[in-house]
């Protein structure tokens, strides 16, 4: 009975996008995404979703295809049927075994932004 | 030969596997704003600001909440909230009284419900209304050999 469920708008699996998503509500991905995406709450990119874009958000969880960087104030779990391109920042991060991910990891809070330029951040 | 028989069959339109439940329309809410293209092939209610271009191939509806400016293109649109732009739909367009709408319809079946605001025109025979939603097909007999082997050509 989470109240962030009913909340949550669903971008469903035809739906394609191409720009700048700007939102402060719980969203999950199921389509397709091209562009930015900036965000005040959770971000969900289902299994379906395939996001081709620099996201912004407090927490993300990725199910899907996710192809550029993310960056969350608080959290980022990647799950196992996720595919991710990209760097990923957040405080706290976490990798299901299973996933595939392609990137460099950056476990701090957004305040030093200027860690994207240290490069292999993971390795 | 009973294979190219069966080909004509996938002209026809996609199949709708998923169930047509409640939960299946997709609804974006109040606090999201698009700015860029927006394509779609659900049901969808549309709460959030969207500054741009909308192109659906089934219904639309814009919610009390939300607002669009730019064009719509869909089977189906019904407007509550605000609208700033041109309304195209291959079947119809429904005003209702929440509806602020500054901008010209094109559809074969209008509605506006009393109480709306609306100022623009209406164009109920419109032929590229219903050209925009239809993909551009080629139709060629796919019996006959020649016509595919071109066909192939044309596409590889």
């Amino acid at each position: 009975m989470s109240a962030s469920n009913e909340r949550m708008s669903v971008f469903g699996p035809t739906l394609r996008f191409k720009g700048e998503l700007k939102a402060q509500e719980d969203i999950k991905i199921e389509g397709r995404i091209e562009g930015s995406i900036h965000h005040q709450q959770r971000v969900v990119v289902g299994a379906k979703g395939e996001v081709v874009a620099t996201v912004h958000a407090a927490s993300i969880d990725v199910d899907g295809k996710v192809q550029g960087d993310m960056n969350a104030k608080k959290s980022i779990k990647v799950s196992q049927s996720a595919i991710v391109r990209g760097n990923i920042r957040a405080p706290s991060v976490s990798i299901t075994e299973g996933a595939n991910f392609n990137g460099g990891v950056t476990m701090e809070s957004n305040a030093g932004s200027q860690g994207s330029s240290t490069p292999g951040a993971s390795r | 030969m009973s294979k190219n028989l069966s080909e004509p069959s996938k002209m026809a339109p996609p199949p709708a596997p998923q169930k047509e439940v409640a939960t299946g329309t997709c609804v974006l809410g109040p606090t999201l704003h698009f700015k860029g293209e927006l394509y779609g092939e659900e049901d969808l209610e549309f709460q959030g600001q969207l500054e741009g271009s909308i192109e659906h191939t089934r219904s639309l509806s814009i919610g009390k909440e939300g607002g669009v400016t730019g064009n719509i293109k869909a089977k189906f649109v019904i407007v509550e909230g605000r609208v700033d732009g041109d309304i195209y739909a291959t079947e119809s367009v429904s005003i209702r009284q929440s509806a602020k709408v500054k901008g010209n319809i094109f559809a074969p079946r209008v509605g506006i419900a009393d109480g709306a605001n609306f100022s623009g025109s209406i164009d109920m025979n419109h032929k590229g209304a219903a050209a925009a939603t239809r993909p551009a097909t080629v139709q060629v007999t796919l019996s006959d050999p020649a016509a595919e082997r071109l066909l192939t050509k044309a596409m590889g």
